[in-house]
């Protein structure tokens, strides 16, 4: 089951339910065993490779700093297969990081985990959770809009030319908008009203999920892109948007503005991967007590967000 | 279903085998398939996975496998040309056939891995029965055809964002370096196609270019040995709702299961 290039080697491996679940393990032939394990989340559907295979090229490099990264599919994803258990799709996936973890981190080691877009607020799911997850890349997880957002997105948009020049050919969304309105049409051909991070159950899942990596140690790198301008559009949002939790030092937060979310510009990829070496190279993990063992078992199961 | 890898030295290649359900010792049927390029293969990663598990439920054992940079295979993207991936289509033949004891393959080809696989069909003695799933007919066209949709995707990304210059030529944001585009260029598949001696599906998804009308006409140059299905499906590898997915083509899944037999 191994390919190997150079020093480095790729596994692939089963687990989980019926071995259901699919990963590839990429490691350096000596592994350093003080640093902290790597998990990276499927992002959407996209398979685990990731956009133009940013995680297979984020492993290689990882692994030649002497980590060791999992890269896998959660459970209906790329190869693995749908559990049949009945959990609700976000619930099955929450679940899907657990058994990645009693898989790849068995022997008690400490775990990183990464995901982009859904695959971030996921990882910071899991990470709420699980005593073994020490830290968590989260890479335009899912936050609450303010009102801070809602005056700086306008103002963005206003002041780019873009928008107007839009408005005045007929070429903005704006007026595909209006005219199905007028028509008696609704934008989207779904019959669920569209997803709102603000509302009430959202809004409390998502507090849930913040507040418990702060309770759980986590240290956070959340890192923002211009990609997602219908979310997010400034770095403090996170901030902003739960202002009863006190995130202490643990917390990075960085907005870059001109970088696009689903990282498919290839020189995005690339300055994905310097954010992320910088990071745990930057040594939050090295300078940190261990956990005693005894203190790394999930803390608990998955819960409904 | 067994994930693993295979091939020599450097050129360790990512494989998924499905072995045959309800075996047939005496006479193994077994299949390879042969993936579009770069974000196609992307896109349509879930229906050859769908396809896979209903030949395996039909009796095949069947590998898909990631070519030489790309997927989880060795190698860098920039490093991938198509000379080497028709080396990769044979150890993936050898090694399926090793696996499931066959001692002839069928190929599942679609858009650059079709005209891969055809090509794989005049080399080898070995090839049993050729699926075509939209086949790229003339390199020089699918570059074309790439290079719109990239000016198109880069247009609507800089709406509001600009991008930065990339270090690597690109199409739809996966490396092209000029040795495979030019490699690409050089892909006929009609000059091919009445070379081929093995019964062949011909799969044509709707809103085909004028290569499907080349298409069309070799059918009828070649009617003992080529059926040609025309489906009502969109193209798998073209990016659908929801993002970074193709359309389930339900009609081509089960016109391809059904041939296959």
């Amino acid at each position: 089951m191994d390919g190997v290039s150079g020093t480095i080697s790729e596994r692939a491996v089963t687990f989980g339910l019926g071995d259901s679940l699919v990963g590839i393990i990429t490691q350096a032939s000596r592994p350093d065993p003080t640093l902290p394990v790597v998990v990276a989340i499927n992002g959407g559907i996209l398979v685990r490779s990731g956009q133009g295979r940013v995680y297979v090229s984020l492993a290689r490099r990882l692994a030649a700093l002497g980590y060791r990264m999992l890269r896998f599919d959660l459970s209906g994803i790329g190869d693995s297969l749908t559990r049949g258990d009945g959990l609700s799709p976000g619930n099955a996936a929450v679940d899907d990081i657990r058994l990645a973890l009693d898989y790849f981190a068995a022997m008690g080691e400490r775990v990183v985990l990464l995901g982009l877009c859904d695959g971030a607020t996921l990882a910071a799911h899991r990470a709420s959770l699980d005593r073994r997850v020490v830290g968590a890349m989260l890479i335009d997880p899912l936050i609450p809009r303010t009102a801070r957002y809602r005056r700086l997105h306008l103002q963005q948009r206003l002041a780019h030319r873009t928008t107007w020049s839009e408005l005045a050919d007929g070429s903005h969304p704006l007026w595909r908008r209006l005219k199905m309105q007028v028509k008696g049409l609704t934008f989207s051909n779904s019959t669920t009203p569209p997803f709102d991070p603000n509302s009430p159950a959202v809004y409390a899942g998502l507090e849930a999920v913040y507040r418990g990596l702060v309770d759980n140690d986590v240290e956070v790198f959340a890192l923002f892109t211009g990609g997602m301008q219908h979310r997010h559009c400034y770095r403090e949002q996170l901030l902003d948007a739960f202002p009863a939790i006190d995130f202490g030092p643990r917390l990075r937060l960085e907005y870059f503005p001109s970088n696009d979310h689903h990282l498919e510009w290839p020189p995005h990829r690339v300055w994905l991967l310097d954010q992320i070496t910088a990071w745990l190279q930057s040594a939050p993990f090295r300078d940190r007590p261990e956990r005693e063992l005894s203190d790394l078992s999930p803390r608990r199961n998955v819960q409904d967000m | 279903m067994t994930p693993f890898f295979f091939g020599e030295g450097q050129r360790r290649l990512f494989g998924v085998y499905d072995p045959a359900e309800g075996l047939n010792a005496k006479a193994p049927r077994a299949v390879v398939f042969c993936a579009p390029w770069g974000p196609e293969y992307t896109f349509s990663h879930g229906v050859f996975r769908r396809l896979a598990l209903n030949l395996a439920a039909g009796g095949y054992h069947v590998l898909r496998f990631d070519y030489f940079g790309a997927g989880d295979s060795a190698g860098e993207s920039t490093e991938a040309d198509l000379e080497g991936w028709r080396t990769d289509i044979d150890s993936a033949i050898d090694e399926l056939k090793s696996m499931a004891g066959a001692l002839r393959v069928s190929l599942i080809g679609a858009r650059i891995g079709a005209a891969l696989a055809a090509e794989a069909a005049v080399r080898r003695v070995d090839i049993d029965r050729l699926v075509l799933w939209d086949p790229v007919v003339v390199g020089r066209s699918y570059l074309d055809e790439l290079e719109l949709k990239h000016a198109a995707w880069v247009n609507e990304r800089t709406r509001y964002l600009p991008l930065p210059p990339a270090d690597t030529p690109n199409r739809l944001c996966h490396p092209l370096p000029a040795r495979i585009e030019q490699q690409m260029a050089a892909i006929d598949l009609a000059g091919l196609l009445t070379r081929l001696k093995q019964k062949i599906l011909l799969v044509l998804s709707e809103s085909r270019g004028t290569d499907a009308a080349a298409l069309g006409t070799i059918a009828n140059v070649i009617p003992n040995r080529l059926t040609l299905e025309r489906v009502r499906d969109r193209p798998p590898w073209r990016e659908d709702s929801p993002e970074f997915g193709g359309p389930m083509p339900v009609n081509a899944l089960g016109r391809i299961t059904a041939w296959m037999g």
